[in-house]
């Protein structure tokens, strides 16, 4: 256990450091963000100073060694456009991309678990095809469009719910809805492809055989086996849906961490942008331990290698 | 030998690919007007079947008076384009990727699974607009940006598999033959893994038909005048209830293809199992 | 199996209807709800030009002077009760007397000369640039003071009915520090700032004890929403009772609501097509003219901005001193066109690239597409860009993007040297574009001269005469001038202002 703890940590720093520099390579590469904090008539002293003032000209070796000591310190500098400490910005958005994503993955679960497990017991009938098609419906529409048709329906049309904002758990219906439309796709298809292959094994033959009650086995049996693979998506998703609401949060005014990161990417805001995405990985990463960790709960036949 | 049985529903899907497919190579053909011009008096003219529509556009025409018709009958071409060769560049690298960690375990392995979790942890809109911004908006930059969203999912099944495999007698024994490496995985694990990623593929290509259209949202699609179904849902969303045809019609195409490549994908993977079962 | 879920399903379905009841908020008839496309950046008026911040500003601050809303570009006193010019050099201002901060601390000449201090540092703020004449601020007694300034500066007033000419509380930045400062705001305006969610909301309380009376709304909330429908969809479901930036093709759905209406007016921004005419076929007069006629101005106004906006021969508004009324918009006349690409050479078509961002600016994907084809109609071979913000600001500000770019320049002065000099005179971000406006040139002597006189009469003629040369040199596509289009609910007094201000103290409900 310790091993693996070690190894998961070493993984997780090389990992973090790469992707960090890959944000501040990429960033330098996009462009002058001073560009975008003066007005249009500023002229060039007034840019040079501002450069100046924010360290942007020194070559970009030396910039890199300053952003990696400040980091290692955990200082992500202030953001360009807010003037406020880049780090704080970000966790002040956190709470609110989480409630999104824990929302959006719990409404797919529910909604994929059934449709699956359907799915999978009545195989090869027109209610799998249906069940799968439904869940398939979800991915076939970019997020923009099922997030702006279910505002239409339920703000507009039916007048449920409110059209956009945060606010109670009214103003959450709608963005997690939308959120949820890609992972209950990959959901349901798991739940059905796990099922299917517990399904057919000698295991539930076994329990089947036995004369226990249909139901029994297959809530009790095969859904714990069938529980991997799901644990897995689930934790891979979480950590993709945080930075990947971003269209989420900008049709439904959403304030999240992905909206952040994305205005701050069009203001070249650099500060934030790092900030932002050393957020971002650092959760999925632990998102990754945690369902490596659950494995070993959920089967202790696996051994956690290194 | 088997017969093997395509069920109905396959042939049922495959229907509007091929249609589609059609459309993408005889456009010049088929399409009735010239998907680039358009007439801005004639804009946002409602389809035929509608009071204020007419005959001479059937699904009407969109904010710059081009008949939508056409557009989606050209647009075929880059949706079709953008989800199929996206789909094979990041399946090609992924099923590299994956067999040689899967394969060569220990130090190979522990590259590229950092190689992949640095992929998955940066953000996806950063890297997309960075290739745009540095090297511009074109054709061929955003299908590199979309083969590279992709190419882990293949790489981590097929690492799966390479893995399986490898302790398979006849791999253990060529080995212990003194077959090279690149032989084994090209003679023995690539055929073996080849099918795996041809059905992820098949949904690749519906995911990656709908990335465009999500791209194409935030400004970064592909460049105008080009159509593209994608680019004329993300044009539409501005026209919900006073144009709802101009995002409808390209919607639907999108919707129909993903949902068929899906199905294909399925169907080919319930046809390859019991072979793959059998070997594996 | 299925039982449990179909448990469950109904239980989710009685708690969304049953609970959710039509979620139409209580409208508070002293509560304003103001839906804009972007949230603010900081309170700090110094630190913000996008007009989305200075909404805020305008009721958090005052400034020394602001516009007549009924007649836009005229002064009219705020802080400063009087102003005049006691030499070429120095400017005379009597300020307002019994005005307090919110935090009680006394607006005074103590203020100003701080506040000006602050805008005349280099490197620290976004608005140096609209204040740079200013040499130093001289306190007469505590309600008078003199600006100097290092030439003779003719706007030297109106800039401070500009950006960045809010009075800032010495006392209090002392004691916090710029940081704080930038999001606990404290001003001598009718609003007070409570709170600020970022991404979500800022509100603003009612000041009692404003200087003039007590506003009539007594809270505000603005809450940013980026999606245009989304925008819409708030106001015609009372979630908000104002919202900015309606895009024409969205007007219809606004009317047909019932609930609102749309109230528009004229701004001072022109829109056009920055021409980089440094070198190439964009050199050549006849070509840029070319490009001029080739465009059908009135149909795209009629089309695609369903006639919010009035067609342009020059690149100057008709709010700003200096305009030229004589001056007509290059007619549509495509033969022209031909006829003009063939005397310059170019019979046989020519390449040319325009670009412009992609909701940078009104409809201006759909424009760059229109005006791509009607360029193309008459021999252009026009090669479409859309940019991204940043990339955007780095082509124009390197003026090194490769055609033409789509813009909107505006004086903040309502004054042909803001529109045209300051961004291309010396020091401006559009000066290479165009050898015509290099130094030597006539059009140079008669802008430079114009910007140093008082003497208002030289100014309008040599503006006039500026503006004719502009028309016929044709440095620019012209377009339009652009009309605001903002929304209200029916039970909310407002009318736009063509500078563009939300002043929520003219605000109320009927």
């Amino acid at each position: 256990m310790r091993d693996f703890l070690l190894a998961k940590l070493w993984h997780t720093v090389i990992v973090v450091f790469c992707v960090l520099t890959l944000v501040f390579v990429v960033l330098h590469l996009t462009g002058d963000p001073v560009m975008m904090l003066l007005p249009p008539n500023a002229s060039r002293e007034e840019i040079d100073a501002l450069s100046r003032a924010l360290g942007l000209d020194q070559p970009v070796i030396v910039q890199y060694g300053r952003f990696l000591t400040r980091v290692m310190r955990g200082d992500f500098g202030v953001s360009l456009q807010h003037q406020q400490p880049a780090m704080g910005l970000v966790i002040e958005r956190l709470p609110a991309s989480m409630l999104l994503a824990t929302s959006a993955l719990g409404l797919a679960l529910m909604v994929a678990l059934p449709l699956g497990i359907v799915a999978a017991t009545r195989r090869g009938t027109a209610l799998d095809h249906l069940a799968v098609g439904l869940a398939v419906l979800g991915q076939s529409a970019p997020i923009f469009w099922t997030g702006l048709m279910l505002m239409l329906l339920g703000a507009v049309i039916l007048k449920l719910l409110p059209t956009s904002g945060y606010g109670d758990w009214q103003h959450l219906v709608l963005p997690a809805l939308t959120l949820a439309s890609y992972p209950m796709a990959a959901m349901a298809r798991l739940v059905r492809a796990g099922m299917l292959e517990v399904l057919d094994s000698d295991y539930v033959r076994t329990a089947r055989a036995k004369g226990l009650p249909e139901r029994a086995v297959v809530l009790k049996h095969t859904l714990k086996n069938a529980a991997m693979p799901i644990v897995t998506v689930v934790g891979l998703q979480f950590g993709l849906l945080l930075g990947g609401a971003i269209v989420c949060e900008m049709i439904f005014s959403w304030p999240g961490v992905g909206r952040l990161m994305i205005f701050a990417i069009y203001n070249r805001d650099f500060p934030l942008v790092e900030a932002a995405v050393f957020v971002l990985a650092m959760v999925f990463i632990l998102g990754n331990v945690l369902v490596d960790l659950s494995y070993a709960w959920l089967d202790p036949r696996v051994k956690l290698q290194a | 030998m088997r017969r093997l049985r395509v069920p109905s529903l396959l042939l049922l899907a495959a229907a509007p690919v091929a249609a589609a497919v059609v459309c993408a190579v005889l456009a010049p053909q088929l399409a009735p007007y010239n998907p680039t011009t358009g007439d801005l008096a004639a804009r946002l003219e409602p389809p035929a079947w509608m009071a204020a529509g007419s005959a001479r556009h059937l699904f009407g025409t969109d904010q710059l008076g081009r008949d939508i018709l056409s557009r989606i009958i050209f647009g075929a071409r880059v949706s079709l384009l953008v989800g199929v060769v996206s789909a094979f560049l990041g399946g090609t690298v992924g099923l590299a990727l994956g067999m040689l960690g899967g394969y060569f375990r220990g130090r190979a392995d522990s590259v590229i699974a950092k190689l992949i979790d640095v992929q998955l942890a940066f953000p996806f809109l950063l890297f997309a607009i960075t290739v745009i911004a540095v090297l511009g908006p074109s054709l061929p930059n955003l299908l590199v940006i979309l083969a590279l969203s992709g190419w882990v999912t293949y790489a981590r099944v097929v690492r799966g598999q390479t893995l399986r495999l490898r302790e398979t007698e006849f791999i253990q024994a060529a080995r212990g033959l003194g077959c090279p490496a690149w032989w084994i995985l090209l003679r023995h694990v690539l055929p073996n893994v080849v099918s795996y990623a041809l059905v992820i593929m098949t949904t690749e290509i519906g995911r990656l038909i709908v990335l465009e259209s999500t791209l194409s949202f935030l400004g970064l699609g592909v460049p105008p005048p080009t159509p593209s179904w994608g680019m004329a849902l993300a044009d539409g969303k501005e026209y919900l209830i006073n144009g709802w045809w101009l995002a409808t019609f390209p919607g639907v195409a999108i919707m129909l293809i993903v949902l068929c490549m899906n199905v294909l994908g399925d169907g080919a993977r319930d046809l390859l199992e019991p072979r793959l079962r059998g070997r594996g | 199996m299925p039982r449990l879920v179909f448990a469950i399903m109904v239980t989710l379905s009685l708690y969304l209807f049953g609970a959710g009841r039509a979620v139409e908020p209580a409208a508070a008839q002293d509560t304003l709800v103001i839906a804009q496309g972007a949230d603010i950046t900081t309170l700090d008026p110094t630190q913000a030009t996008q007009i989305h911040n200075l909404n805020l500003f305008y009721n958090i601050y005052d400034a020394l002077v602001t516009w007549d809303p009924k007649d836009i570009g005229k002064l009219m006193p705020e802080l400063a009760v009087s102003w005049r010019s006691i030499d070429p050099l120095t400017w005379q201002f009597k300020l307002r007397e019994g005005v307090k901060f919110h935090n009680g601390e006394p607006f005074n000449a103590e203020a100003v000369k701080f506040t000006v201090e602050r805008l005349i540092t280099k490197g620290v703020h976004q608005v140096y640039g609209g204040f740079s004449t200013i040499e130093r601020v001289d306190i007469v007694n505590p309600y008078t003071v003199n600006i100097v300034t290092s030439k003779p500066d003719p706007i030297l007033v109106k800039r401070f009915a500009g950006y960045g000419g809010q009075m800032l509380p010495p006392q209090y930045i002392k004691q916090v520090d710029w940081k704080t400062f930038a999001i606990k705001p404290i001003g001598t305006g009718p609003y007070k700032f409570v709170e600020w969610v970022k991404d979500d909301r800022v509100v603003l309380d009612a000041n009692p004890t404003y200087w003039r009376a007590a506003p009539k709304i007594k809270k505000i909330i603005w809450r940013p929403i980026p999606d245009n429908f989304a925008r819409v969809a708030a106001l015609t479901r009372g979630e908000a009772q104002l919202i900015t930036k309606v895009i024409p093709d969205l007007v219809a759905q606004v009317e047909k609501a019932g609930c609102c209406r749309v109230e528009h007016t004229l701004t001072n921004l022109v829109t056009v097509y920055l021409i980089n005419a440094q070198k190439g076929p964009l050199a050549n007069t006849k070509v840029r003219q070319a490009l001029n006629y080739a465009v059908d101005k009135d149909k795209i106004i009629k089309e695609l901005y369903k006639g919010y906006a009035i067609p342009i021969g020059s690149g100057i508004p008709n709010t700003d001193f200096g305009y030229n009324p004589k001056i007509k918009p290059y007619p549509y006349d495509p033969a022209r066109a031909r006829q003009l690409l063939a005397e310059a050479g170019y019979a046989a078509g020519v390449d040319v690239d325009i670009q412009s961002g992609n909701g940078i600016h009104l409809n201006d994907r759909q424009l760059t597409d229109a005006v791509a084809l009607m360029l193309q109609a008459v021999g252009f071979r026009p090669k479409v860009g859309v940019l991204e913000p940043s990339q955007r600001s780095q082509l124009l500000r390197t003026n090194s993007f490769p055609g033409l770019l789509l813009a909107d320049p505006a004086s903040t002065t309502y004054d042909t040297d803001g529109v045209l000099w300051r961004l291309r005179g010396p020091g401006g971000i559009a000066a290479q574009l165009w050898p015509g406006t290099y130094e030597g040139t006539h059009l140079y002597q008669i802008m430079e001269e114009a910007r140093f006189t008082l003497d208002s009469q030289k100014r309008l003629r040599n503006y006039q005469e500026a503006a004719q040369i502009w028309h016929d040199e044709a440095p620019e596509l012209f377009l339009f001038q652009g009309e605001l289009i903002d929304a209200v609910r029916n039970e909310v007094k407002y009318q736009a202002r063509g500078d563009q201000r939300i002043i929520v103290y003219d605000i109320s409900y009927r």
